[in-house]
């Protein structure tokens, strides 16, 4: 592109002038040159002519060999000044007559040569036959300079210089007045977009000159910044919805922390600060794991991947540490945020400091385990003073009422401990302090005793046991039996009608699966699901007077828990349950 | 400025030596053929004029007695040329008519001719001799002095060493001849 960086006025008129210049300029060489041709060829016409005239005049002169008339009649040539010389030859070729009067031989052709006139060292000059009526009477020469066309050339040039320059002027004025329909509108167009620019203003319409390109420049120009304008009002918009949310998020009680799929920390509230101690400089692009205590890594990292695949977690408790490296109870609640397409594109996390709900509820617990324990110790002695008393009882042998009472009254004492090793129980799993010890053990003396146990509490059920003969299992053999007890007493109390209660063994590869099954009134299985909640009571009308905390199942789905496994039901209304879990094998 | 006495001056000189060479050649020429003898410079011109006077004058149609009749230059007197008229004029036609040269030794034997050179001296045998022909379609040409006056067309004469013609305007007129402008100027008119 020529001259890109000239103005567009000044460049309309320059080219406009340019292609005048150029134009005008070939023109009038064309007519020079044209002029240059045809004034040659008129030259050599207007001498052929006069030569015609001289010569058929001076035939006479020659023909009675009149010299003087021949020098008359060539006189005649002064008319044309551009003619230098001319001269006549007789037959025999000899100078006959001459013109100008005093030319010298030396400037005329010694004799004559082949007719007609030709261009030659400047001047046009020519050979001439005088005829009379056939007869060739002698020949005529005339030379003429080219003064003429110079003369008329310089002329031409002249004119041409004037018209060269009037046309320029000409054009250069108009081209000043014409460029402006092109230069115009869009200056005006620049104008108005160098305002829009510097003010900001997105408000500004340029207007429309015309219906040509640059109108249409116009035009989409305007759209443009209509389309600025909206999306201007959008992200405002946005951002005050932004803005509010934020707001929400920042007053929040409870921290709210956003973080990346891989767990690295995007934002970071003020609640999260105040629990925490980080500020949001110190948190944002950190893992979040740098708030985990070591011990619950593991389970952050597998709860991490969970997410990642999509899975939902519930909300659960655990320990953070804070700055001040304080382990802080806490309750965490992860969910993931969508964009608008539906895409995952990080977690939230709202986290609740619940120490003082925890410190609660260790209170509580600590409370019930010391009164489980304040309890059991006259409950121990009461059993031991019981046994002694049934130990006489039995070696008198004549009182059978002595026996059954006291026989009773320990299956009653037997009971009330295991309810309070229950309790115990429960306070410990709630601290977090069951602690299990394991063994080898086999299952079939614990069998007997558990079975033998059972049968005390109960006069109208079978209480058996099977194929648990030489099999081994590596666990807490206390608490396995407290389960068993529990699911037995549990068999018992929801079969009112009596019938059969069933402990089965069976061994599966590295596991043995113990079962426990009655023929009672069975679970309803919306009570199925809640079944080993804790606290959670049946509310059945058959079973309604049956005593106990609900506590029991909580207990041994807990325990069996802790021996990597977990219990299951099968139950039918109206035709009895099954309870079971697995073991590892001794 | 030169003026025509230059000229005068050297085109004598110059006639002299074409006079010489012309004697040269006349004698190499006599010797070598006999046929070849041409007349002096002054009847060489005088030839040479008459059969221009064909290229010059336009004689009518009547004149002839058919459209290819020959054109006759008559000659009356004494024949001054030789063969030189006749070599001039052979082979030459004026329009379609063939040139032929005819002499005739006295007045009488004057016939039909278009152009009469009267070589003849005394002024009765020149009357004579225009009162023989028919004064329509021929014309007559003489050396003498008095031949205007006596009614005749045209006169050669000398002057400053050349040969000039006189016209006599009434009687070409009268012999109903066109003579071109072109001869009228460069003769003298009675």
């Amino acid at each position: 592109m020529l001259f890109p960086n000239i103005p567009i006025r000044q460049k309309l008129i320059r080219m406009i002038m340019l292609i005048c210049s150029i134009v005008v300029v070939l023109m009038c060489c064309a007519y020079v040159v044209f002029e240059i041709i045809t004034s040659k060829n008129n030259i050599k016409e207007n001498e052929r002519i006069l030569g015609n005239i001289i010569a058929s005049n001076s035939s006479a002169a020659l023909a009675f060999d009149n010299p003087a008339d021949a020098n008359e009649i060539l006189g005649a040539l002064k008319a044309n000044k551009h003619i230098v010389a001319a001269c006549l030859y007789d037959k025999s070729g000899k100078l006959f007559a001459r013109y100008p009067a005093g030319v010298s031989n030396a400037e005329l052709p010694v004799k004559p040569k082949a007719f007609g006139y030709r261009f030659e060292n400047g001047s046009v000059a020519g050979f001439q036959p005088v005829m009379q009526k056939n007869e060739l009477l002698g020949t005529l020469y005339i030379q003429s300079d080219m003064g003429a066309i110079y003369a008329r050339l310089r002329m031409i040039i002249l004119t041409a210089a004037m018209l060269i320059i009037a046309t320029l002027i000409i054009a250069y004025l108009l081209s000043n007045l014409l460029e402006k329909t092109i230069s115009d509108p869009i200056i005006a167009l620049e104008e108005t977009a160098r305002v829009v620019t510097k003010e900001q203003n997105y408000a500004i319409r340029a207007v429309k000159a015309g219906h040509d390109e640059v109108g249409a420049l116009t035009d989409a120009f305007n759209q443009m910044l209509t389309q600025i304008e909206k999306q201007n009002h959008e992200i405002r918009l946005a951002q005050e919805a932004s803005a509010s949310l934020a707001a929400i998020v920042e007053s929040s009680e409870d921290a709210i922390i956003g973080q990346t799929m891989d767990g690295f920390i995007t934002s970071w509230n003020k609640s999260a600060q105040r629990m925490f101690g980080y500020t949001a400089e110190e948190m944002v692009g950190q893992p979040v794991f740098r708030l985990i205590p070591d011990n619950f890594l593991n389970n952050a990292t597998a709860m991490l991947d969970k997410l990642n695949k999509g899975e939902h977690i519930d909300t659960f408790e655990t320990q953070w540490r804070t700055k001040a490296n304080l382990l802080t109870y806490v309750s965490v609640s992860v969910s993931h945020v969508h964009d608008a397409d539906g895409n995952i594109i990080g977690l939230s996390e709202i986290v609740r400091d619940i120490t003082e709900k925890k410190q609660e509820e260790i209170r509580k617990n600590d409370f019930i385990a010391i009164v489980s324990h304040e309890l059991k110790t006259p409950l121990t002695s009461l059993r031991s003073y019981i046994q002694v008393l049934l130990g006489i009882a039995k070696k008198d042998d004549q009182n059978g009422f002595r026996i059954n009472a006291l026989t009773r009254a320990e299956v009653q004492v037997k009971k009330m401990a295991n309810m309070v090793q229950d309790f115990l129980n429960l306070a410990r799993i709630e601290n977090g302090k069951i602690q299990l010890n394991k063994e080898h053990f086999e299952l079939q003396p614990m069998m007997k005793e558990l079975v033998a146990e059972a049968q005390f509490l109960t006069s109208n059920h079978n209480i058996t046991f099977e194929a648990c003969e030489g099999i081994k299992v590596f666990a807490d053999k206390e608490k396995i039996s407290h389960v068993l007890i529990n699911l037995l007493s549990n068999a018992i109390k929801y079969s009112p009608k009596g019938g059969n209660i069933k402990i089965s063994c069976q061994p599966e590869e590295d596991k043995v699966r113990i079962a426990v099954s009655d023929e009672g009134v069975g679970i309803h299985p919306q009570d199925q699901k809640k079944l080993f909640d804790r606290f959670y009571r049946v509310k059945n009308e058959k079973v309604k007077t049956v005593s106990g905390f609900g506590i029991g199942l909580y207990l041994v789905s807990e325990i069996v828990k802790s021996h990597n496994s977990k219990i299951h039901l099968n139950s039918t209304e109206g035709q009895g349950s099954t309870f079971y879990f697995d073991l590892d094998a001794g | 400025m030169i003026n025509k006495q230059h000229i005068s001056l050297t085109l004598i000189p110059y006639l002299r030596r074409l006079c010489a060479c012309i004697l040269i050649s006349l004698s190499l020429a006599s010797s070598s053929s006999i046929a070849a003898q041409k007349p002096p410079l002054e009847y060489q011109l005088k030839a040479a004029f008459l059969f221009n006077f064909t290229r010059f004058i336009d004689w009518p149609a009547d004149a002839f007695t058919s459209p290819s009749a020959p054109f006759v230059i008559g000659i009356v007197g004494n024949d001054p040329f030789g063969n030189y008229l006749d070599e001039m004029v052979r082979g030459e036609k004026t329009g379609d008519h063939p040139i032929i040269v005819q002499h005739y030794r006295t007045a009488k034997d004057i016939s039909n001719c278009q152009l009469l050179y009267i070589n003849l001296q005394s002024a009765e045998s020149i009357k004579e001799a225009l009162s023989n022909i028919n004064p329509h379609n021929v014309l007559t040409v003489s050396d003498a002095d008095k031949f205007m006056k006596q009614g005749g067309d045209v006169r050669f004469f000398e002057e400053d060493n050349k040969i000039k013609i006189q016209i006599n305007m009434a009687a070409a007129k009268a012999s109903g001849l066109e003579i071109s402008s072109k001869l009228l100027r460069i003769a003298k008119i009675w």
